[in-house]
């Protein structure tokens, strides 16, 4: 299920909610995790078992290593176990696929092709079992006793299938001990809206140009611009939007999830870019990856060797193919170049030009990311910069034309400025307050016409 | 939280935000509560498909996931305003600079939706079709002219937005049909006559297609026909032998379902009726006599151009009595044939229709039996690259 349907938003949504806040308090997680495994097996009926699997294993290692407190060795070993188990299953549903054709392409063998459908949210959740496995292991956090409060914090559906990804150390306390308040809950409401019309009506709108771009293929300059540039735009609008709905969900619930994006189009430098988007796997691979490998306190060739290592990680982690991990790459070698001397020149030269090169540079990124076939992400980059196709063509103008007033305003909701004015606008007074709440209503109203509009589906091949 | 605390909490929140959110949640539960007790429709017109019936719950049915889409399909089926939240939609993307709705690129075949154009006009979005569908069925129609021994025309029919181009949004793509039509041109080679009704139907000599429907409109049709009679050989019926009925109720076409707003005016429908009548009948599947071709009850309803033949089945034989020439004309078709019957039916005792997608026998075997002259594959060139139709025509 995701958030941004019809059926959540009118069944699911308020049937938690009710539940929730029915049942007692000793109850409360266990209504969580009862309605949290209902919204994973509604899109995945089969792997709800996988996850019930993974939750319990888990679970177990968790007391295994709480036990072992004081012998390393054998703490170590539950540890190790455990990690491998679920890189293991994501391994095997994730990247099975992905190695057996490019070792098929390699030796011109033909084994088979594992057939397996990826779980939803495996990504996610799989890193943060990897989490708690690692925190309780380095005594930051104390094993949960009770399963279900184990549950809660690996299962909590809005965190569930897109993140964002919280550590285990940092959401542990919550678990065992939050306050609801109604002043988180409409909070929470209002930070849920505001991910819903980011998801809908913007991220959803600039999709059909992206994918038109696609479809077409061989763009011409302005037109693999005016494709690239939706898709800059529609995966933040979609990542973030959804973060916001996850977090304001967590407010609903009483919990504080924790920030996942901070406005990463105005960033400086590819390395602040990367301080402000999707910060939970940043901040995740800094952890659980970067740091324990020495980070950078072993020496500059090391600090580089750890670098490359968690970027192509970080590539391949967002998708099996090999476009995933060249992106990976691309960042790897910008954020090493940063740090060896280019991070010293952005700091020197105009804001301008560094917010330039970092946008371009993001730009430049996702049409690598958003062709899965490696040599057409390449032709667009070439088309972008001139070295393939014409200078404009009629999809290049139309696009402009037809799209420029959503890129514009989606360039505009992507700077902090736009946040400001709205909290502005909504703390100076009555009429200040009046506009705000009925801009609110219309994006609302919007946001439910496009999601109406999604569920009709003329069916008009009778008729041809 | 304990009751007594509600009214202490109520004082922290920001006001906006707590009537916003009670509304929110009141909306939601309104549109919880419609979808569970209001009355539902079974069908909707707009666009000509069922409406999902109430979900059946079974542990094959969760477990394959079907139940859980029969639920959401249910849910936006029956959303309470669906039609006015659409209409909505439409026009905010309109008022957005938007001049296309409905594209789906993602899907298989790619939908490319409908262009807003002039004059009150709607558009196909033509694209390349990537599937090898065209292809396909380009050489399976190639392959039936060469295996038939009756004399083949083949007429693939341009969409509106292929003839009316000057009339689509500034700057707007399309996809040149005439690809289609020279590579049809090419595969028949010898075997067929490939009808050209490109220039004909271009708009510097009249509107020939509908505003709001993908079909060519009356005089369209005409067009096509007189173009067809010159390759045969034929003298067309001219256009002044019949009354040109209005029908009165408006209508609005396939492409307005594809963009349903409240600012559409709808479109103008006239039936070709002879001056001087002749008996002609319609065998519905081959065998169910109607007097006429017209099914006037679909005047009444949304699916007007269903008028022609009552739509399309398997089979359908148009006889004409007042025609003793004893020529019987097979037509492979989609439903761009139907409103040129009105006037091929004055040059042909016999019209055999054939429509592919609903017809499971062999066709070489129906062109032996029925003592078949002539035959003609009238498609629109959108229809032969979304759908196959290759398996049907296999040379057995």
């Amino acid at each position: 299920m995701i958030f941004s349907s019809l059926i959540y938003l009118t069944f699911f949504f308020l049937l938690v909610l009710l539940a929730y806040y029915l049942v007692p308090r000793r109850l409360k997680n266990g209504c969580l995790v009862l309605f949290s495994l209902l919204f994973y097996a509604w899109g995945e009926p089969v792997y709800v078992v996988l996850m019930v699997l993974t939750i319990v294993v888990d679970y177990c290692c968790g007391l295994l290593i709480g036990r072992f407190a004081e012998r390393r060795g054998a703490a170590r070993a539950v540890i190790v176990g455990n990690v491998l188990i679920n890189l293991g299953l994501l391994g095997w549903f994730k990247y099975a696929g992905l190695l057996v054709s490019t070792f098929d392409q390699l030796t011109g063998l033909s084994v088979p092709i594992p057939e397996v459908a990826l779980p939803i949210g495996i990504s996610f959740y799989t890193f943060e079992s990897i989490s708690y496995a690692v925190d309780v292991y380095r005594k930051e956090a104390p094993p949960m006793k009770n399963i279900i409060n184990f549950a809660t914090y690996l299962s909590f559906f809005p965190h569930l299938v897109a993140g964002p990804i919280v550590r285990y150390e940092k959401l542990q306390a919550q678990v065992l001990c939050r306050e609801e308040t109604l002043e988180k809950f409409t909070a929470g409401m209002m930070r849920f809206s505001k991910g819903l019309f980011k998801k809908v009506l913007l991220a959803n709108n600039l999709a059909v140009l992206a994918e038109r771009v696609q479809y077409m293929g061989n763009p011409s300059t302005l037109e693999a611009w005016m494709g690239v540039l939706a898709y800059t735009f529609q995966i933040y609008f979609d990542f973030s939007g959804y973060s916001d709905m996850a977090i304001g969900l967590g407010m609903m619930f009483g919990f504080e999830l924790p920030e996942n994006f901070d406005h990463p189009y105005v960033s400086r430098s590819v390395s602040e870019f990367w301080r402000r988007w999707h910060m939970t796997l940043g901040g995740w691979f800094r952890e659980y990856v970067y740091i324990p490998l020495g980070g950078n306190r072993r020496g500059m060739a090391r600090t580089v060797r750890n670098l490359a290592v968690v970027w192509v990680l970080t590539g391949l982690w967002h998708g099996a193919s090999w476009n995933f991990a060249l992106w990976g790459a691309y960042y790897a070698v910008l954020i090493i170049c940063e740090r060896l001397f280019l991070g010293k020149l952005l700091e020197k030269i105009p804001a301008f030009f560094s917010w330039l090169y970092s946008f371009v540079a993001a730009v430049v990124g996702w049409a690598i990311f958003s062709y899965v076939d490696v040599s057409a992400g390449l032709r667009v980059i070439a088309a972008m910069f001139g070295f393939a196709g014409a200078g404009t063509d009629s999809l290049g103008m139309y696009a402009l034309l037809t799209y420029g007033p959503t890129l514009v305003i989606a360039a505009l909701c992507s700077v902090p400025a736009a946040g400001r004015l709205a909290e502005r606008l909504r703390t100076s007074g009555k009429a200040g307050k009046a506009v705000w709440c009925a801009g609110f209503l219309v994006l609302f109203v919007l946001s439910m016409a496009s999601l109406v509009d999604n569920s009709y589906s003329p069916f008009l091949y009778a008729k041809f | 939280m304990k009751i007594q605390n509600v009214k202490e909490q109520w004082k922290k929140c920001e006001p906006e935000y707590a009537v916003l959110t009670v509304l929110l949640l009141l909306c939601f539960a309104f549109g919880a509560a419609w979808i569970l007790f209001a009355p539902k429709e079974d069908f909707s017109e707009d666009e000509n498909r069922a409406l999902e019936p109430a979900p059946k719950l079974s542990a094959a049915n969760v477990l394959d996931g079907s139940f859980m889409e029969s639920v959401e399909a249910y849910v936006g089926d029956h959303f309470p305003l669906r039609k006015e939240f659409i209409s909505l939609y439409t026009v905010s993307q309109f008022a957005m600079g938007k001049r296309d709705v409905g594209g789906n690129y993602s899907a298989a075949p790619a939908e490319g939706g409908v262009y807003f154009g002039g004059e009150g006009h709607l558009y196909e979005v033509l694209l390349p079709e990537r599937t090898g569908t065209f292809e396909q069925n380009a050489q399976a129609l190639a392959n039936f002219a060469e295996a038939v021994d009756v004399p083949v025309y083949l007429l693939p029919a341009p969409s509106g937005s292929q003839e009316q181009g000057e009339n689509l949004p500034l700057f707007a793509p399309n996809h040149d049909q005439r690809e289609e039509f020279q590579r049809l041109r090419e595969l028949a080679g010898e075997e067929a006559v490939v009808v050209d009704v490109f220039d004909d139907l271009a708009s510097i000599n009249g509107d020939y297609y509908f505003k709001t429907d993908h079909h060519w409109n009356t005089f369209g049709a005409y067009e096509a026909y007189e173009a067809l009679c010159g390759e045969m050989g034929i003298t067309p019926t001219p256009l002044d032998a019949y009354n040109l009925r209005t029908v009165t109720l408006p209508f609005y076409g396939t492409l307005y379902s594809k963009a349903v707003s409240f600012f559409q005016t709808p479109d103008r429908m006239y039936l070709p009726e002879l001056k001087e009548e002749q008996d002609i009948r319609q065998y519905v599947n081959g065998t169910e006599e109607r007097e006429g071709i017209y099914w006037e009850e679909y005047l009444e309803k949304k699916d007007k151009y269903s008028v022609y033949l009552g739509g399309n089945r398997g089979v359908d034989v148009v006889k004409n009595y007042d025609v003793k020439n004893g020529r019987k004309l097979l037509i492979l078709k989609d439903s761009y044939a139907n409103s040129m019957i009105p006037y091929l039916a004055t040059n042909f005792s016999e019209i055999h229709l054939i429509d592919l997608r609903y017809y499971n026998f062999n066709v070489y075997d129906y062109i032996e039996e029925q003592g078949i002259t002539d035959a003609a594959a009238i498609y629109s060139v959108k229809q032969l690259c979304d759908v196959s139709i290759a398996n049907k025509l296999i040379v057995r």
